[in-house]
Parts: structure tokens; C-alpha cells; sequence
């Protein structure tokens, strides 16, 4: 039987078939890794006791604790403190790059364990995938039907066409009031300063955000030496190219690319973390679970 | 636009196989699913751009090439539309002059013409004249197309050279129908365009055909002063090297039972004179050059009378003169000379030659004894007029030659020759001398000549007048009248002169086109008697008896065009034959096109 630890590696991942088994396999087997659990306190009913402050209901005060302490306190429950958190899942034609697997299936995976994690901890929790328009929304929910609609959303996501990525962007940035923890997973392979002024509407909505880039090393290195026709998988463009005479030009204006969302992330107070689609799914748990532990 | 290989045109179908080739490698090419383009195209924005582009031009090249080889196989002409259908009164002239025989030129210029004449329209006539003259021609008339191009066929290449000048005064242009055009084909020689002067021509139209260079045997002479040999004498032969290149060859001499040669190099543009020494015997013979462009002048028959010596009465002594005539440095002159003051009891049947030099006065029996003298085979007498003229001499020169003594004149500054008469054959070895332009004449008697006039003074004085065997120089070879003695030239005149007072005349040469005495029998070089005739081929004649070399004017083996400047300044419009020739043949065209293509496919694989 395979070690729950060996499930954070996204090509043993790959063979297995059953979505929601997968995301468990991922989480607990990330888990299971932890020495200190930050999770440590949560609970189904009750989360923890706070002072009770002049316009709290006075039904929501602990009498028992006010006999023992003498002191008002008031009970928090799992629905008033935990996140809703808004998974935004890139599914443009890029995104469908990879040999063993894709971008896509890297996000679908992330997206999944992410969503099972919230799942399990009672956030609510809800999907969005899109590329040049909003494909799917599924409203955060901590309902168990709610976590099954969103594999299943999850599942279904195919590569689509083009990306439209600070469109799509801003538009969600308007239709979600409430706010949450947005978790995009993308390759954000568009205008760098337009989707930075997009991410910057979910922060003017007081939104926490993640985003997790999603690439392949192949894109980084670009590993090609004969000449060759390439193919835009959005937009099916050809083009003739000699890999050699462009490489050092091409790595060029990719680390400026890169470099330039990094920068720009961290000027804007947004996590960011590049995963290249052989990272194993801890890095970006455990990058959320930061986030949140940030939040509670 | 026609083909004269229109089959090669399907050639053109080929040029679908780099295009099939372009699309195959493309298809081999392996195809790479890209997440974006997006950096690629940031990448190398420009570069790819310019990788595309020159992916096109690579193509576009390779076709062009094909398409261009094929069109150049397939040798596309374009008609001419020169003259087309032009009514006019067309003068044509045909240059058959002996430089014409350069490469085909005569022929293709036959041709031309023949198509010239039917561009224009069936109404136009035509007259049709050859540049040199031909006998077998009737004289020239206007005509239609047809008869002008009977009258072509008829156009023989003469040993002549021609002048338009002659031509336009012999045959003057009239009785035309429609406008006037003159057309010339012919190479073009300087020589053609001489003595024309800017509005002599009109409406003149030039057909320039290439000529060549050629060297070219310019003289044969008798080295100045002659000498009597003993047994072997020497022969001066110029040969003048009217080409770019310089020519190295051999010179030879051939006659009976002799044979002599030299090697010899000419610069470009420049002549050379070699020196033969012969046997006394060999006086008549053939000097041959090696082949060039031009064959006609290169041989050149020679026939040279060695003059016995000449007994001569020198009558007024002078010093010039009598150095002149027996050089100190000559131990065998031509000349024995007796100096004498006056004639008084001189017996004049043993002299050949009298000169009264200077002298002022003869009585009337001298006169008569000196006329007596002339009536004599092979004598004669020169005359130099001295400062003053008594009644007697005066009566005697005017009898004997028609002209009017006046004053005598003394210049202030100084007269020069302005006019030697070449073809006095005496004369004729200064053809290609300009020098006497620098000798001065102070002093000299005026006088009024009709004929015979064979060296003028500048302001139309008559320096040397002839009669048959009896001269007058107009003035005494003194230093006080002139400087000649001085010059290099005089020893030459003064024996030239003599050589022409008695009729033995070293030189027995002629040219193509010379007028001879025509009561004096000619017999041709095949043995043939030619009556009214001049010399038409070179060779050997008899006239009277005595063998005569006959040459082509070496003038005309000079193929130095007029040129385009030239042409302009005599309103005549030169037209190229590219122009006139019925197709132009555009395959070079194509076939440099494709060449270029080819190169510019080239560079842009290597950039």
C-alpha cells in the first residue's frame, strides 16, 4: 500500500482516477507530515470564547463560565469565524500545456485538496473556473453537497480557449461582496499590470488573496533545439522558430516576467508562490495554511 | 513581345516545384504545442518578423530564378517600331569604303538597310548612293522601295575611301516628293565627316556601325636625301598602330626570289619606322603584315626607281643650295652639280636639270636656248625668283607658265605654307607632315596663278607653281626671305622638286581613287587594259610601261570614330543598332535577372 505521504507527488496523483479520493489522499497525507498541526482547537460546534462586548446578544453569553469567572464571555462558533474562500481556477487553452500532465490537472489537483482543506476545516468554501469569461461559480458553501458540486466542477474542467485573465479578474472582483480568501490558480499568462490592477480591486474589497502560478519547467527552460513549427494552444497561431537563435532572448523576457509578478505581489501584500507543475502539493498547502493561520 | 523558343515557356510550370519544395520541408517540420506564443513573439519580435520575411524573399527568388531562366531559354524579342511606317524622301548613303570590310559590318549593313527600307512606308522613295564610287552603278535616282532594294543588292565593298561631303556636292538632293531624311550607315570614320561644317546637314540621321582597330602600312619610301646606291639601298617602311593595344608582329618583304623580315612592337596610337636594307635589283616588291581587324592595308606593293644620277646646272650660286644638293655628309648624292653666274657659253644638253637662282636677267638668246632646253626629254627647270625680275626672264616664265608676276612683297612679320598639294606626287611623302606650318617666308613676289599652284603662302600667295617639267618658286631660298635652309624638311622639298621638274619621280606608287593621265595606256594587275579607268583594286599596273605599286589610302585604316559629341556638333542624330535592329533579344536580360537571383537567394541563406 502506498505511503499517504506519496500522494503529495502530482505524478503518482496523476494514475489515480477518483477526484475526492485524491484530494483526501493529498491533504491527510500532507497532515499526517506536519509535526505541529496549526489546525490545533477547531472544532464542529464550538470554536472558542471571547469577551463579551456591549451589542453582543446577551443569548450568546456563557452563564456557566460568568458562574465560574464572574465575567461575561460569549461562545464562537465554527460558522462566524471560518473563511469563505473563493478558488478561481485558470482554465484557458495555456493552462492545458504539459506532458505527464497539464497545468490544468496541477491546478485542478491544487484546486481539489484546497477545497477539500476548507472543506474539512468547515470554511465555506466555492469555485470559479473561467478563461476569457466566468465558466463555472459556485458560491462558497461548508455543506457537504456544496464540496461534492465543486469536484465534481473540478473534474469536468476542460482546457478552454484564450485567456482573459484581468477581466475575468475584475469582474469577479465585483461580484463577490463578501469578503474572503481568493486562491487563484493560474499561469497568468496575460498583461502583468492589468491583472496587478485587477488583484488590486480584491484588496480594495478587503479580499486576502492567494495566488498560486501554475507552470511547467519546460516553459521556464525551453528545452527545444530543432527548428520547429509552435502552436499556440490558445490561439493555434504558427510560427516558425529556431530555438537557439531566441533562447537566451526568450529566458530573458520570461525572468523579467516572472520577476516583475513577484515583485509586483509583494508591493501589493499578496502571496504569491510559483509551483512548476512537478512541485509536490505541500508547498502550496502549506503556503494556505499560512495565509490562514495569518487570518484566524 | 514574341519567343523564339516558345517551347521552353512551359518550363515555367517549374516554377511550382519550390513552392512544392518550401511547402514539404514546412509540413517536415515539426510541430510544437506551445502553452503562448506570447514570449516568443516578445522575444524576437523583430527577428522573427525579419525570419519570416526572409523565408518569402527565399522563395520569391527561388521562382523568380526559375521563371527567369526559362522566359531567358525561351528568348523573348521585342519588335522595333523605328521609322515604322514613315513617308519620306529618303537620301540613303552606303558607306562601301575598304573600312567597312571589319568583321561582317558590310554584309549586316546591307541588311539593315534592306530593313530599313521596308520600315518605311510603300509610298516613301528612295535614293540610294555608296559612299565610295562604283562603276557597275548607274547614276542614282529616286525610286520606290523595291528599286532601292534592287539597287542595294547591286552595292559592292570598294579599296576606296569616300567623303559625305562629295558625295552630297555630286549628287545635290531635289525633285523629292515628301520631307527630306538622309540616312548614313556606315562606321563613321572622321575621315567621312571631313570639310563638313555645323548646318551643312539636315534632318540627318547617323546608323553607327562598330569599328575595330587596325594596324596599318602607312608609307614606303626612300629615306630623304636619296642617294645613289652601288649594290644595295634602303627602304623605309611606317607602319602606324591605330588601335588601344600594342601590336607585335612581323614585317616582311617579299619579291622575286627574295624574302626579308623583322620583328618589330608598336605601341598603341603610335607609328614606327623600320628600316630595310635591300639588293639595287629588288626595287619593286610586297611589305606584308601579320593579320588584323582589317586585311586590306596590309600589304602595301611598293615600285621604286632608283634615280640615276641627275647632271644639274646651278646658275647663281649660293651656298644653301648647293649643300642642299650634294649633303657632306652624303658621299653618294643623287646630284653633279656645275655652278655657274650666267649662262653665257654654257652647253645645256649635258645638263638634266637647270635651276636659275635668283638671277636677275637673261638675254633673249639665253631664253631661247632655255626654252630649246625644255622641249627636251626628261629636263627641266626651276626657277627661283630673285629680288629683282628683268623683261626677258619675266616674257620667258610667263610663256611658259600661266601666270601673272606683280610686286615683289616684303612682309612685315612673315608668311608660312598654308597649302601643299599632296597629290603632286612629289609632294605626296609630306602627306602626314604638318611641320612646314613653321617655316617663315619674309619676302617673295606676288603672283596670280590659275593651275598648277603646288604650295601657297598664307593670304593665297603661290609659293611653288609647275608646268610639266618647268617651276617657279616665288621667292630665292635666301636667309634674307626665308628660313628654310633651317628646317629639316627643306633638304627633302628642294630634291622632291627636282624629282618632279624631271618627271623621275622615285616613288612610282598611287592610291586607290588617283587620277592618272588617261591617254597613257594602263594595264590592271591580271594583264587586263583599263581604259577610263582608274586604279579600283591594289596591286601592281603598268602605266606606259613602268610598273606602279597600287595601295588603299592608309587614311582609311584609321577606325577612329567621329563620335557622339562630334555627331552633335554637325546636327547629325547618331541612332544605335540596337535600336534599328528588327527584335531586340531580351534573353541576357533574363538571364542576368536570374544570375541576380540566384545571388540575392544566396546572400540571404548566409544572413
Amino acid at each position: 500500500m502506498l505511503q499517504k505521504r506519496t500522494y503529495l507527488d502530482p505524478e503518482v496523483l496523476a494514475r489515480i482516477s477518483r477526484f475526492a479520493l485524491k484530494a483526501r489522499l493529498v491533504v491527510e497525507g500532507f497532515l499526517t507530515g506536519l509535526h505541529h498541526s496549526p489546525f490545533k482547537g477547531f472544532s464542529q460546534e464550538f470554536a472558542d470564547y471571547r469577551p463579551y462586548i456591549p451589542g453582543d446578544e446577551t443569548k450568546r453569553i456563557d452563564w456557566k463560565v460568568y458562574a465560574r469567572r464572574d465575567r461575561f464571555y460569549v461562545k464562537e462558533y465554527q460558522e462566524e469565524t471560518n473563511l469563505r474562500g473563493y478558488i478561481l481556477l485558470d482554465k484557458s487553452g495555456s493552462m492545458g500545456y504539459g506532458d505527464k500532465i497539464t497545468k490544468l490537472d496541477y491546478g485542478k489537483f491544487l484546486g481539489a485538496c484546497l477545497a477539500y482543506l476548507l472543506f474539512k476545516q468547515k470554511d465555506g468554501v466555492g469555485i470559479i473556473t473561467f478563461d476569457t469569461k466566468i465558466n463555472e461559480f459556485i458560491p462558497p458553501s461548508s455543506r457537504k453537497m456544496n464540496f461534492t458540486r465543486i469536484i465534481e466542477a473540478i473534474e469536468n474542467t476542460k482546457p478552454g480557449s484564450e485567456t482573459s485573465l484581468s477581466d475575468v479578474l475584475f469582474e469577479l472582483a465585483q461580484r463577490i461582496k463578501r469578503r474572503g480568501l481568493v486562491i487563484i490558480i493560474s499561469d497568468l499568462f496575460d498583461n502583468p499590470e492589468l491583472v496587478l490592477r485587477s488583484l488590486r480591486s480584491f484588496r480594495y474589497r478587503k479580499h486576502e488573496i492567494i495566488v498560486f502560478q501554475v507552470l511547467d519547467r519546460k516553459e521556464y527552460r525551453f528545452p527545444f533545439y530543432e527548428t520547429a513549427i509552435f502552436q499556440d494552444l490558445e490561439t493555434n497561431e504558427e510560427i516558425v522558430i529556431q530555438p537557439d537563435s531566441i533562447r537566451e532572448s526568450y529566458k530573458k523576457k520570461f525572468d523579467n516576467f516572472l520577476d516583475n509578478y513577484k515583485k509586483k505581489m509583494l508591493e501589493a501584500h499578496i502571496d504569491y508562490q510559483l509551483l512548476y507543475i512537478d512541485t509536490p502539493y505541500d508547498q502550496a498547502l502549506y503556503t494556505f495554511l499560512q495565509k490562514r493561520a495569518k487570518l484566524l | 513581345m514574341t519567343f523564339l523558343n516558345p517551347y521552353s515557356l512551359f518550363g515555367l510550370l517549374l516554377v511550382s516545384v519550390p513552392i512544392i519544395i518550401h511547402l514539404w520541408f514546412r509540413k517536415r517540420l515539426k510541430k510544437i504545442l506551445f502553452s503562448s506564443l506570447l514570449f516568443l513573439k516578445n522575444a524576437e519580435e523583430r527577428r522573427l518578423k525579419w525570419l519570416k520575411l526572409r523565408e518569402i524573399l527565399i522563395l520569391i527568388c527561388r521562382c523568380g530564378f526559375v521563371a527567369t531562366l526559362f522566359l531567358a531559354l525561351a528568348r523573348p524579342q521585342l519588335k522595333s517600331t523605328f521609322l515604322k511606317n514613315r513617308l519620306a524622301s529618303v537620301y540613303l548613303i552606303i558607306d562601301n569604303s575598304w573600312s567597312m570590310a571589319y568583321g561582317n559590318n558590310f554584309s549586316r549593313m546591307i541588311e539593315i538597310a534592306q530593313n530599313i527600307i521596308m520600315r518605311y512606308s510603300t509610298n516613301s522613295e528612295f535614293f540610294v548612293v555608296p559612299l565610295c564610287p562604283q562603276e557597275e552603278l548607274d547614276e542614282p535616282f529616286w525610286t520606290n522601295r523595291n528599286g532601292a532594294l534592287q539597287i542595294l543588292k547591286k552595292i559592292r565593298l570598294t579599296y576606296y575611301s569616300g567623303q559625305l561631303k562629295d558625295v552630297l556636292m555630286k549628287y545635290p538632293i531635289k525633285d523629292h516628293r515628301f520631307p527630306a531624311e538622309y540616312l548614313y550607315l556606315g562606321d563613321g570614320q572622321e575621315l567621312v565627316f571631313k570639310n563638313l561644317n555645323p548646318g551643312d546637314l539636315r534632318n540627318f540621321f547617323w546608323i553607327k556601325f562598330p569599328s575595330g582597330s587596325n594596324i596599318c602600312i602607312t608609307q614606303v619610301s626612300l629615306p630623304d636625301p636619296i642617294t645613289i646606291p652601288v649594290d644595295k639601298y634602303q627602304l623605309l617602311v611606317n607602319i602606324e598602330n591605330f588601335s588601344h593595344h600594342n601590336w607585335r608582329g612581323t614585317v616582311e618583304i617579299t619579291a622575286n626570289d627574295f624574302d626579308i623580315k623583322q620583328e618589330c612592337k608598336i605601341p598603341a596610337n603610335e607609328d614606327l619606322n623600320l628600316l630595310f636594307t635591300l639588293p639595287i635589283k629588288i626595287q619593286r616588291g610586297i611589305v606584308i603584315i601579320s593579320e588584323d581587324s582589317l586585311t586590306p592595308d596590309n600589304r602595301f606593293f611598293f615600285s621604286k626607281s632608283i634615280p640615276h644620277k641627275i647632271n644639274l646646272l646651278l646658275v647663281g650660286v649660293d651656298s644653301y643650295l648647293t649643300y642642299a644638293l650634294r649633303p657632306a655628309d652624303r658621299i653618294n648624292s643623287a646630284f653633279n652639280i656645275d655652278g655657274v653666274n650666267n649662262l653665257g657659253g654654257i652647253d645645256l644638253r649635258k645638263y638634266d636639270v637647270v635651276i636659275l637662282n635668283g638671277i636677275k636677267e637673261i638675254s633673249e638668246g639665253e631664253a631661247v636656248r632655255l626654252e630649246t632646253f625644255l622641249g627636251q626629254r626628261n629636263t627641266g627647270i626651276i626657277i627661283f625668283l630673285g629680288d629683282e625680275l628683268g623683261e626677258n626672264l619675266k616674257r620667258f616664265i610667263t610663256r611658259n607658265l600661266p601666270i601673272d608676276i606683280l610686286e615683289r612683297v616684303k612682309l612685315r612679320g612673315y608668311a608660312t605654307i598654308d597649302f601643299l598639294d599632296f597629290d603632286y606626287q612629289p609632294f605626296s611623302i609630306f602627306k602626314e607632315t604638318s611641320g612646314f606650318r613653321n617655316i617663315k617666308f619674309f619676302e617673295f613676289f606676288r603672283t596670280i596663278a590659275n593651275n598648277g599652284i603646288r604650295a601657297k603662302l598664307s593670304g593665297n600667295n603661290p609659293l611653288v607653281i609647275c608646268n610639266k617639267n618647268f617651276s617657279v618658286v616665288t621667292t630665292k631660298f635666301s636667309e634674307k626671305n626665308t628660313d628654310i635652309m633651317f628646317h629639316p624638311f627643306y633638304i627633302p622639298f628642294l630634291h622632291r622638286m627636282i624629282y618632279g621638274a624631271i618627271n623621275r619621280n622615285p616613288d612610282n606608287e598611287y592610291r586607290i581613287g588617283d587620277k592618272i593621265d588617261t591617254t597613257k595606256i594602263l594595264k590592271g594587275p591580271d594583264g587586263e587594259y583599263i581604259r577610263n579607268g582608274g586604279f579600283v583594286i591594289p596591286g601592281f599596273y603598268i602605266l606606259s610601261g613602268e610598273t606602279i605599286g597600287v595601295n588603299v589610302i592608309p587614311e582609311e585604316g584609321n577606325l577612329k570614330s567621329l563620335g557622339e559629341a562630334g555627331a552633335k556638333s554637325l546636327d547629325i542624330r547618331l541612332i544605335d543598332l540596337e535600336k534599328i535592329s528588327d527584335r531586340s533579344d531580351f534573353s541576357p536580360f533574363f538571364l542576368f535577372c536570374a544570375l541576380v537571383l540566384i545571388l540575392l537567394e544566396m546572400i540571404l541563406l548566409v544572413v
